[in-house]
């Protein structure tokens, strides 16, 4: 294909015959000094908080403090190419970022420019950055499941549409792990899928979008990128960015899922920009509204009332924690705002247990009500007939003669623990996850050695699949229904049970 | 005065700027009580273009290790004949407080309150060649009925701009420059051409 230069040049000979000559009023500022991302800039009286500014080159900035005599303005790319004395002009108008399905798919940065090098994102819309979330009449409780595809989160912490639950624990513990899980999840769930990596390794997102290509969620995903060599006034205003993207979505009534990959790296973004800017330092040099900083964030997750079109935004926040520390001030702020936590540990992780998920300290404070009946019926004891076990493990350990009865629930808990590990980018659909903990709280694995749960699930899910679809339909259908699977007399946990005594029969134990 | 609209001159100082006002206002206050402000402004801008014409003078006053005493002397020596008293005077206290560093900005900023005052409004034209009395008088005139205040023009020459004109109140600009026409048909070209072959790509894409 090659392209005819007679035409484009008539077209832009009709552009140029078009050009309607103006004044140009514009109000303007000086730069006094400038450097680590942020300008200081002289002149610029009008100018408010929040509004974009535009450097010699079309570099965008963001007033950020409004002095006496100059105005601290935020840079957003590249600042080297600044000079004192440049001239800055102000733009009248907030941040804004494209929106719309041109977005979906793409990878970009906080401003909305592609970096997957695919050309422009051709947007027809944009939103600005900064909202104001939702208030209590526009909003509504939260009531629709949000899976995650991983047995431990959908049972124990459930998810709800519009819910903010924080995925915390140290560094190398699976954290991202269990949110892109929770994306390639909502393949086909229709839920819009947004990842905002904060300060991360280039090769990391790389590495994540590659895994989300291969899995077939990059066509319903945006990936949001300030990665770490990216300034801060980028990594700062990236999760905002993402929020104002999947908020497009939730206006129109649709489900959005956001994950924050990290917030903590946002918070020191936030820092190193507000002790450049000279604002006061509080506890861990933090400045006094990066509580702020992260709830009017996390605000903007949200379901809205049934007038407004009952969209939502599911939001996963991810905090890196130092040696376990959760009592550290970023930690502690951001548990207090969120809906509930993940919390994974690594000497889980390290055992084996993946997702390495605290089953005593992770909870989920509204997702119950949003919880699959079924789910919830056979789920509802696990949370803390896990926590008991896991303190009977450690007595077990002292080498202790132990009853029958505390032997039994010994056994039940290594199988259940085994039950729960699940390979990484494997999410499983609920129904599946319901007959899995079904049968091993049911007791339909204490025949079955430790060793050979994970083949026992897999090889009962492909008998499942393959020769008994009515059994899976029946369960699929009456989900919902408040005595599924938890009276012995409802057709479904009739047929289950059935399905699973014939199928343990037919088990092969491995040697 | 030109800096206070053109390009910024090397060490400019936000901190000298506010303490600059504060000193003006002081001084403006004073003016009003006996009457004869833009005296008092012109002598103030007189003594500073001074200073600038004898650097000895200018840093025998800002030194620190000269104390104040010596520098009220000075002051009185050199000025005491030629000046009015009420500048003395405000001289003087500048020196005693360690300011005498900021008279410059003080005559910036006394000079823009006083203008202020007056109902008169500063304002910068920058053309790429130097024109006639008659047009700067008829762009002082116009600008002036546009924002209803009286118009000081300054003048400044700046080939960069090719054409046109650009006139400058305070923060905000007026730009006719063919340098500013050119880049904004630049930027509205490429947009619109880019925007119009992608929405119909066939027309412009020849097969082979």
């Amino acid at each position: 294909m090659k392209f005819s230069a007679d035409e484009i040049a008539s077209v832009i000979q009709q552009e140029i015959e078009q050009y309607d000559s103006q004044i140009d009023v514009r109000e303007v500022g000086t730069v006094l000094e400038v450097g680590d991302g942020i300008a200081r800039v002289h002149g610029l009286t009008g100018v408010a908080a929040g509004e974009m500014v535009e450097f010699p080159g079309g570099v965008i900035g963001l007033a950020f403090n409004l002095e006496e005599n100059s105005v601290g303005v935020i840079i957003l790319g590249d600042y080297l190419k600044i000079m004192e004395g440049d001239e800055v002009r102000a733009l009248k108008s907030l941040l804004s970022v494209p929106v719309g399905d041109a977005v979906t798919g793409r990878v970009v940065d906080p401003l909305g420019k592609p970096l997957d090098g695919k050309g422009p994102v051709n947007a027809t819309e944009t939103r600005p950055v900064e909202v104001i979330a939702p208030g209590v009449a526009e909003r509504q409780p939260v009531s629709e499941p949000m899976q995650s595809g991983l047995k431990a989160v959908d049972a124990m912490t459930p998810v709800g549409r519009g819910q903010r639950e924080l995925i915390i624990g140290d560094r190398k513990t699976g954290k991202t792990a269990i949110a892109i899980d929770a994306i390639i999840n909502q393949k086909e769930s229709g839920v819009k899928c947004f990842y905002v990596a904060i300060g991360q390794k280039d090769s990391s997102v790389a590495g994540v979008i590659r895994v989300l290509e291969e899995k077939g969620a990059m066509d319903y995903t945006t990936v949001i990128v300030a990665g770490a060599s990216a300034p801060a006034p980028l990594q700062y205003i990236a999760p905002y960015a993402g929020t104002a993207m999947a908020e497009h979505f939730m206006w129109q009534g649709q489900h959005c899922l956001v994950v924050y990959d990290d917030l903590s790296k946002q918070a020191v973004a936030y820092r190193e920009l507000s002790l450049l800017m000279r604002r006061p330092p509080g506890r861990e040099a933090y400045p006094g509204d990066v509580f702020y900083c992260h709830s009017r964030l996390l605000e903007r997750s949200c379901k809205l009332s049934d007038e407004l079109g009952a969209g939502s935004i599911t939001s996963l926040p991810i905090i890196e924690t130092l040696e376990g520390e959760v009592s550290a001030y970023i930690p502690t702020n951001v548990i207090s705002i969120t809906d509930g936590q993940i919390y994974v540990q690594p000497d889980l992780f390290f055992r084996g247990v993946r997702p390495a998920m605290n089953a005593g300290i992770s909870v989920s404070r509204v997702g119950g009500a949003a919880q699959v009946k079924a789910m919830k019926n056979v789920a509802g004891g696990l949370r803390l007939a896990l926590a008991s076990f896991r303190e009977l493990e450690a007595f077990a350990q002292l080498g202790t003669d132990l009853d029958a009865a505390t032997q039994s629930q010994l056994d039940r808990g290594y199988r259940m623990v085994e039950l729960l590990k699940q390979g990484q980018y494997q999410p499983l659909h609920v129904v599946d996850q319901i007959m899995m903990i079904f049968a091993g709280e049911k007791g339909f694995l204490d025949k079955v050695a430790v060793k050979d749960i994970q083949r026992w699930e897999r090889e009962f899910l492909e008998t499942i699949h393959d020769k008994k679809q009515d059994v899976w339909t029946l369960l699929d259908e009456t989900k919902n229904e408040g005595d599924s699977m938890k009276k012995a007399d409802h057709p479904a946990t009739v047929a289950v049970s059935e399905a699973m005594k014939d199928f343990n029969q037919s088990f092969v134990p491995g040697n | 005065m030109s800096d206070e609209n053109g390009k910024p001159h090397s060490g400019f100082d936000t901190d000298r700027q506010y303490l600059g006002a504060v000193y003006a206002k002081a001084l403006m206050g004073m003016n009003t009580s006996s009457g004869n402000s833009e005296a008092l402004v012109e002598e103030l801008e007189s003594f500073v273009a001074t200073l600038v014409k004898l650097p000895k003078l200018r840093s025998a006053l800002e030194s620190p290790r000269i104390g104040f005493v010596d520098k009220e002397r000075i002051i009185d020596r050199a000025l005491a004949s030629r000046a009015s008293k009420p500048f003395v005077n405000f001289l003087k206290v500048v020196a005693r407080k360690g300011r005498t560093d900021c008279l410059g900005s003080i005559a910036r900023a006394a000079r823009r309150m006083h203008d202020e005052a007056a109902g008169r409004l500063q304002a910068t034209m920058t053309t790429a060649q130097p024109v006639d009395e008659s047009i700067q008088r008829n762009v002082a005139e116009r600008l002036g009925r546009v924002l209803g205040k009286e118009i000081n023009l300054a003048t400044h020459v700046d080939p960069e701009i090719l054409g046109g004109l650009m006139v400058r109140v305070g923060d905000t600009v007026y730009d006719g420059s063919i340098r500013n026409q050119l880049d904004r048909i630049r930027v509205q070209v490429i947009d619109r051409a880019s925007h119009r072959i992608r929405g119909s790509l066939e027309r412009f894409a020849t097969e082979s």
